[in-house]
C-alpha cells in the first residue's frame, strides 16, 4: 500500500515518525515552529511536539548549528533546518571544525548524531539562495552526505539520517518540494550509502544527482533518444556507492554525470576520477560531466536556465558519447 | 540542590583541594615546557601558567556529569575537571594512552567520562558546544550545568555573541567564564575592543555579568559557585569575567616579553601569583601548617614524574588505525 505524497511532506512525515519514536530527536531552525517553516515544510510539528522540541532560533547559523553540535554530543539528536543550503557557508566553520572531526579526534569518545537540512537548488532565487554545496562536505571528513531525488527515498533517507550516529548533511532540492509520488504506507528505512538503478540500459550510463534524476529520465525516455540509457541515482554522495556505478560502466562503457552543482570539483569530478581509476579499461569514450557553470546563480530566469544543466545539454552529452572514440578531441566534449 | 557556597563555610579539605589543583596545573605546565623544549612533544602547546585559579575555582563546583568546553590553552581546565595527569600528558606526547589516543593532542583533549567536551583549536569554537550541552541538560531534565571557558580573544568573536544570546533566550544552565588575560596572542584587548569591560557585555543579553579577580582562587570559587547555583536552579546563564594574566608566552617557545608587553609588567603579575598568594593566605588566615602544603607539593611532584614516565612508556598509536573513528557505528 502506498500514498501519493509530495517530496516536502514525505520528509516532514519521516521527521514526525522519528520524533514520535525517539524523544531525544529535536529540530531547530528559523520560523519552523508555530508558523511551520518557510515552505510549510515543518507544518504541524510544533503543534504536535511543542516548543521544547521544535525550536525557533535567532538568525545565527554558525551559533545555532554549534549549539546543535554540543547538544548532539551530550544526548540529543538535533535536526538543524537551515532553510537554504547557501547558509551552510555561514555554519561551515563550526560544522567542519567541530561536527565532522569530533568523533575522530576524540578517538571515538564523542558521537555527533545530527542532521542538517539544507534546501538547495536554483529556482530564480538569485546568488544567495540557490547553492548546491554538497561536494564541500564530501571533501571534509566526517560527514555523510545525502541527496534524495524523489519522495519515497526522501522519507526513507531522512529517517536513516536521524538514526545515524554521525553528522548527516541532508540536501533537499527546493524544485522537488511539490513533486508527488507514491510513498509506502508501512514503516521503512532507505539505507545511507546505496545507489539506485532508476532505469536499466546497455549503451550509456547516466549518473544524475537530486533534481537532475528527473531531467535525465525525461531524456532517457524521450522521443529523441535512440540509444539505451542506464540511469543511476547515487542518493548518497558520501559514502558513495561507487560499485553500482562501476558495474554499470563495465556494461555500457560510456558515462555522463549530471548535477546542478558547479562543474569544478563537483561530485561529478570525484565520480569521474573513481571511474577512471577503477574502470578505465571499460571506457569507450571520455567521461562527460554536465554541471552548472562556474558562476553564481543569476536571478533572471533566462540567465539561470543557461547556467543550470538542461535536458538538451544532457541529450547532447549522450549523443557525443556515442560518437566519440577514445582518440576524440576531449575539448570538443566538454 | 546545593547551597550557595561561601568561603567562610569552606572546609579545610575544600581549601586544600583548591591548593592541590592549582599546584597540579602549575607543575604540569612547567614540566610540559621542559619536555617540549627537550623535543619530546610533537606539535605546539599553549600553557596556562598564571591562570590556574580560574580553572581550579570554577571546576571545584562541578561533577563528571557537568560539561565544560575549553580552549587552546586547556590543560588546566582538563586537569581541574578531573582528567588524570597521566592520560592528559600522554595525549600531549601523542601516545595511545592519551585521552584521545594521540589523535587529538593539546588542543583536542576529549574526556566525556569527566565531562570534558574538548579543549579546542578554534578560538571561540567551544562556546556554542557548551550552550548545546546545556540545551541537552534542560531538554532531558538533567540537574547539570555546562561551563564555557574562553579568553578575551574569543570575546570579540561573533560566535561568542551568538552563544550568549542563545543561552539567554532559552534560559539555559550554562556559565560563561571569560579568562581575560589582557592579550589575544600579542594583541592588547584595549586596542581591539571598543568596550574592554567584558563582563558588562552581559547587559546586552540581559544576563548577570560579574567581574572577579582571576588570581584569587577563593574569589573565583565564590563567584562561580553563585553562577552555577543559579544555573542549576533554572535561572539561566551568567557571564563571569576573570581578570588574570599569562606569565608565559602565547605558545611555548614564543618570546615572553619585548614587543607587546614588558618584563616589568610580567614581574608585577608574578607577584600576584595565584598559588603563592593563596599559600600565604592558607597559612596566615586559615592556620594551615606549612608541612601540609609542602606535603601536597611533594605529592604532586611525584605525580607529574609518574605522568611523564607513563607517557614516555605509552605506545605510539598503531598506524594501522589511522582511518578509525571517522564514523561511529550504529549501536
Amino acid at each position: 500500500m502506498s500514498t501519493r505524497i509530495s517530496y516536502m511532506n514525505a520528509i516532514r512525515d519521516g521527521i514526525a515518525e522519528e520524533m514520535r519514536l525517539d524523544p531525544t530527536v529535536i529540530t531547530l531552525g528559523e520560523g519552523i515552529g508555530e508558523r511551520g517553516g518557510s515552505y510549510a515544510h515543518t507544518k504541524n510539528l510544533w503543534q504536535e511536539f511543542g516548543s521544547s522540541r521544535v525550536i525557533d532560533v535567532p538568525i545565527c547559523e554558525n551559533g545555532f548549528t554549534g549549539m546543535a553540535i554540543g547538544a548532539a554530543a551530550s544526548g540529543l539528536k538535533p535536526i538543524v533546518d537551515l532553510m537554504f543550503a547557501d547558509m551552510l557557508y555561514e555554519a561551515m566553520g563550526t560544522l567542519c571544525h567541530q561536527a565532522g572531526k569530533l568523533h575522530h579526534v576524540s578517538n571515538g569518545g564523542v558521537q555527533v548524531p545530527m542532521v542538517v537540512r539544507a534546501q538547495m537548488g536554483g529556482r530564480t532565487s538569485g546568488a544567495h539562495h540557490s547553492a548546491c554545496p554538497y561536494s564541500l562536505f564530501m571533501h571534509c571528513p566526517g560527514f555523510k552526505v545525502v541527496a534524495p531525488s524523489n519522495p519515497a527515498d526522501a522519507k526513507g533517507l531522512i529517517k536513516a539520517s536521524i538514526r545515524d550516529p554521525n553528522p548527516v548533511i541532508f540536501f533537499e532540492h527546493k524544485f522537488l518540494y511539490p513533486k508527488k509520488d507514491e510513498v509506502p504506507d508501512s514503516e521503512y528505512i532507505t539505507p545511507i550509502g546505496e545507489a539506485k538503478v532508476v532505469r536499466e540500459g546497455s549503451d550509456v550510463t547516466l549518473v544524475a544527482i537530486s533534481s537532475m534524476v528527473g531531467k535525465a529520465l525525461n531524456v532517457a525516455e524521450g522521443p529523441e533518444m535512440d540509444v539505451d540509457v542506464e540511469l543511476i541515482d547515487p542518493r548518497t554522495l558520501y559514502p558513495l556507492d561507487i560499485d553500482t556505478i562501476l558495474r554499470s560502466v563495465a556494461k555500457t562503457g560510456r558515462l555522463t554525470i549530471v548535477e546542478e552543482a558547479h562543474l569544478t570539483c563537483g561530485a561529478g569530478a570525484e565520480i569521474a576520477a573513481l571511474v577512471c581509476q577503477h574502470a578505465f579499461d571499460y571506457l569507450r569514450a571520455p567521461i562527460i560531466r554536465v554541471a552548472s557553470l562556474d558562476t553564481p546563480n543569476p536571478y533572471a530566469p533566462g540567465l539561470e536556465a543557461a547556467m543550470i544543466p538542461s535536458e538538451e545539454r544532457i541529450l547532447t552529452s549522450v549523443r557525443r558519447l556515442m560518437e566519440a572514440q577514445r582518440s576524440a578531441d576531449v575539448r570538443a566534449l566538454v | 540542590m546545593q547551597e550557595i557556597p561561601s568561603k567562610q563555610q569552606m572546609t579545610t579539605t575544600q581549601l586544600l583541594a583548591l591548593y592541590e589543583m592549582m599546584v597540579r596545573v602549575r607543575r604540569f605546565e612547567e614540566r610540559v615546557a621542559l619536555v617540549y623544549r627537550a623535543g619530546e612533544l610533537p606539535g605546539f602547546v599553549h600553557l596556562y601558567l598564571g591562570e590556574e585559579a580560574v580553572a581550579a575555582g570554577v571546576c571545584a563546583h562541578l561533577t563528571d556529569e557537568d560539561i565544560i568546553t575549553s580552549t587552546h590553552r586547556g590543560h588546566g581546565h582538563a586537569l581541574a575537571k578531573g582528567c588524570s595527569t597521566e592520560r592528559t600528558m600522554a595525549e600531549l606526547y601523542g601516545r595511545s594512552d592519551g585521552y584521545s589516543g594521540g589523535r587529538g593532542g593539546s588542543m583536542h583533549v576529549y574526556a566525556m567520562q569527566h565531562g570534558l567536551l574538548g579543549t579546542n583549536g578554534v578560538v571561540g569554537g567551544g562556546i556554542p558546544l557548551a550552550v548545546g550541552s546545556a540545551l541537552s541538560m534542560k531538554t532531558l531534565g538533567k540537574p547539570n550545568v555546562s561551563v564555557a571557558f574562553y579568553g578575551d580573544g574569543a570575546s570579540n568573536h561573533g560566535l561568542c555573541y551568538e552563544s550568549l544570546n542563545l543561552a539567554a533566550v532559552y534560559k539555559l544552565p550554562v556559565v560563561f567564564v571569560c579568562e581575560n588575560n589582557l592579550y589575544a596572542t600579542a594583541t592588547r584587548l584595549v586596542d581591539v575592543a571598543s568596550n574592554p569591560d567584558i563582563a558588562s557585555r552581559s547587559d546586552a543579553f540581559r544576563m548577570p555579568g560579574v567581574v572577579v579577580d582571576g588570581n584569587d582562587v577563593l574569589a573565583v570559587y565564590e563567584v562561580a559557585g553563585n553562577a552555577i547555583y543559579r544555573a542549576r536552579a533554572g535561572e539561566g546563564p551568567t557571564l563571569i569575567e576573570a581578570k588574570t594574566y599569562r606569565t608565559c608566552g602565547h605558545y611555548e617557545g614564543d618570546q615572553i616579553a619585548g614587543t607587546y608587553r614588558t618584563l616589568e609588567e610580567i614581574e608585577k603579575w608574578k607577584k600576584r601569583c595565584p598559588i603563592s598568594t593563596y599559600r600565604l593566605k592558607l597559612i596566615s588566615e586559615f592556620e594551615i601548617d606549612e608541612d601540609t602544603l609542602n606535603g601536597i607539593e611533594a605529592k604532586i611532584g611525584e605525580e607529574i614524574d609518574r605522568a611523564v614516565e607513563f607517557s614516555r612508556q605509552s605506545p605510539h598509536p598503531d598506524t594501522e588505525t589511522v582511518g578509525d573513528h571517522i564514523f561511529a557505528e550504529a549501536s
